[in-house]
């Protein structure tokens, strides 16, 4: 069983001056290294629920657990330098060069120069930016996408235990938007991190997590994958967040393996055949075009992994 | 032509007193200014910060700026005396109500979000306010500082009625023996004073919004 990064025992939250719970018992877990949407409607407790965990808003009452630790026994701005914390914008600091700003938590843990400097340098190619291009530059005289890069290189600057973003590609064209995600997903994969991302962008929620909390009215409603969030989703409201999209955007954000099932020989025979690595909506695509009932998925080591069927998709999309 | 050069012989005829003048002048200025930094920038700072201190301040702040300047001095003249001390203490009062706003003006216009995220990074409040809140209003700090330097350096014209010297002596002295060249020669000075300041001030202030 995988470590549990955070967890949220019985979390409540009720601003001053407010009458009603912004969060409202709140228990769950969050797994080490799992990426973790929280996808929900505008006022919902997204940004509440994250800005809890780095002790930004305090808790009403309950506890969060970091690493088994709470939160509230640890010294604040110690662990603080230990969670990256990317929003969606203003979040930059505007009269720090994009190497300053990289900078910001490695100088507050008293890294000597030198350090900073290459771990800066690593850094900007993670996230694309060249270094000799970019380091000198102020964050004003960057593109949104460009700034939006370097929060998430500071970010990671100390290999943080935990990354909490809110919204970062929130204010950013759909063009970059989509790229940035990529980048995202492809930056996961090299530095596993814990990673917890707010965002009311339903296909943005499906595309980048592995597991997806969606909250309504400061409650969670269901906390699961992707696949049982659209397939077998808890309830009226999660039932109605995830039709509300567009619907081939979400077979666009599912990868094979949810749908994939065992094939027999004689399907295996006369299936068409889609790389494993691909998304629903071109299994979808390679149907409809070949007017087939089934697609034969292959894996990395060219074997057969099993079959799709329209019958799914078809059920999917209902 | 022929008022300048007037001007010059005044000027030529004594230019010990006219070097003191300027040098009086500026004193005056600085002290007064130093005095109004160290009080308008921490209440500034705490009224941008808490509406318990920003509205005494404001109030206290608009009742200040409708007394006229030589009103000030005629009020402070019975229990400071003629001297410096009493310009001093003049201009300070003059001074610190606009350069209280612009203090906490700056400090208001600072994104909290910015701010927010640097304590979310780990940075001590301390760190968040010299590192990040300080820089951040320090342009618009500088306007309060150009206009209440450029309103002392007028002001203190009117430290010779209370005989505490600077160049307002070449203005009242020449207005009531009605020799003009004595008005220009301290006018102007006073007007060149304040434009080099100004002119400097603007110059620091482009540099820094250059930068971000
Ligand atoms: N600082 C605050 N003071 C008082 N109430 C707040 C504060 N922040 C949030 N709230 C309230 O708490 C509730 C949840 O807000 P929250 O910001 O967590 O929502 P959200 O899901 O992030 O919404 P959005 O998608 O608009 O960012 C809202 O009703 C909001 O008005
Ligand atoms: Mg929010």
């Amino acid at each position: 069983m995988a470590n549990i990064a955070l967890e949220y025992k019985n979390v409540y939250k009720k601003f001053e001056g407010s009458d009603r719970y912004a969060v409202s018992d709140v228990s769950l877990q969050i797994e080490e290294n799992d990426f973790v949407t929280i996808l929900g409607t505008s006022g919902s407790g997204k940004t509440t629920l994250l800005k809890m965990v780095n002790r930004i808003y305090e808790l009403t009452s309950g506890t969060i657990e970091l690493f088994g630790e709470n939160i509230m026994d640890l010294d604040v701005n110690e662990y603080r330098r230990h969670i990256g914390y990317v929003i969606q914008q203003g979040g930059l600091f505007p009269h720090k060069t994009v190497e300053d700003n990289i900078a910001t938590v490695p100088k507050l843990l008293k890294w000597d120069e030198k350090m900073i400097k290459e771990r800066t340098k690593e850094l900007m190619e993670l996230v694309q930016l060249d270094y000799e291009t970019y380091r000198k530059r102020y964050p004003n005289s960057l593109s949104g996408g460009e700034q939006q890069r370097v929060g998430i290189a500071r970010a990671l600057a100390v290999k943080p235990r935990l990354m909490l973003m809110d919204e970062p590609f929130g204010a950013i064209d759909a063009i970059t938007r989509s790229k940035l995600q990529q980048e995202l997903l492809r930056l996961y994969e090299n530095v596993q991190n814990t990673i917890l991302f707010v965002t009311h962008d339903v296909f943005e929620a499906i595309l980048l997590g592995k597991k997806i909390i969606v909250m309504d009215d400061g409650k969670v409603q269901q906390y699961d994958t992707p696949y049982n969030i659209l397939l077998h989703p808890a309830n009226e409201f999660v039932s109605r967040l995830v039709r509300s999209g567009d619907q081939f955007d979400k077979l666009r954000a599912l990868s094979l393996e949810y749908l994939t099932e065992p094939a027999n020989e004689e399907e295996i025979h006369d299936g068409i055949r889609i790389d494993g690595l691909k998304h629903l909506n071109e299994a979808l695509l390679l149907m409809l075009q070949n007017d087939a009932s089934h697609v034969i998925v292959i894996g990395d080591d060219g074997n057969v992994k099993g079959k799709i069927e329209m019958s799914a998709l078809k059920q999917l999309l209902q | 032509m022929e008022t300048l050069l007037k001007m010059w012989e005044y000027i030529a005829s004594n230019p010990e007193q006219y070097f003191t003048s300027i040098w009086q002048h500026i004193y005056l200025d600085l002290i007064s200014f130093i005095i109004i930094l160290a009080i308008s920038l921490p209440i500034g700072y705490f009224a941008a910060k808490s509406r318990r201190v920003s509205i005494p301040v404001i109030i206290s702040v608009n009742i200040i700026m409708v007394v006229p300047t030589l009103s000030v001095l005629g009020l402070l003249l019975p229990y400071t005396g003629f001297g410096a001390q009493t310009a001093i203490i003049g201009l300070v009062i003059i001074g610190v109500p606009f350069m209280t706003i612009s203090m906490m003006t700056a400090i208001r216009g600072v994104n909290p979000l910015t701010l927010e995220n640097a304590a979310a990074m780990g940075m001590e409040p301390w760190r968040v306010c010299f590192d990040v809140e300080l820089p951040l209003a320090f342009p618009t700090i500088l306007n309060g500082i150009r206009v209440t330097s450029v309103t002392l350096i007028a002001g203190t014209t009117l430290a010779t009625y209370v005989s505490a010297g600077g160049l307002g002596y070449y203005i009242v002295n020449g207005l009531g023996m009605n020799r003009m060249e004595m008005v220009y020669v301290g006018a102007l000075t006073v007007a060149l004073i304040a434009i080099c300041v100004d002119l400097s001030i603007a110059s620091l202030q482009k540099r820094v919004l250059n930068k971000y």
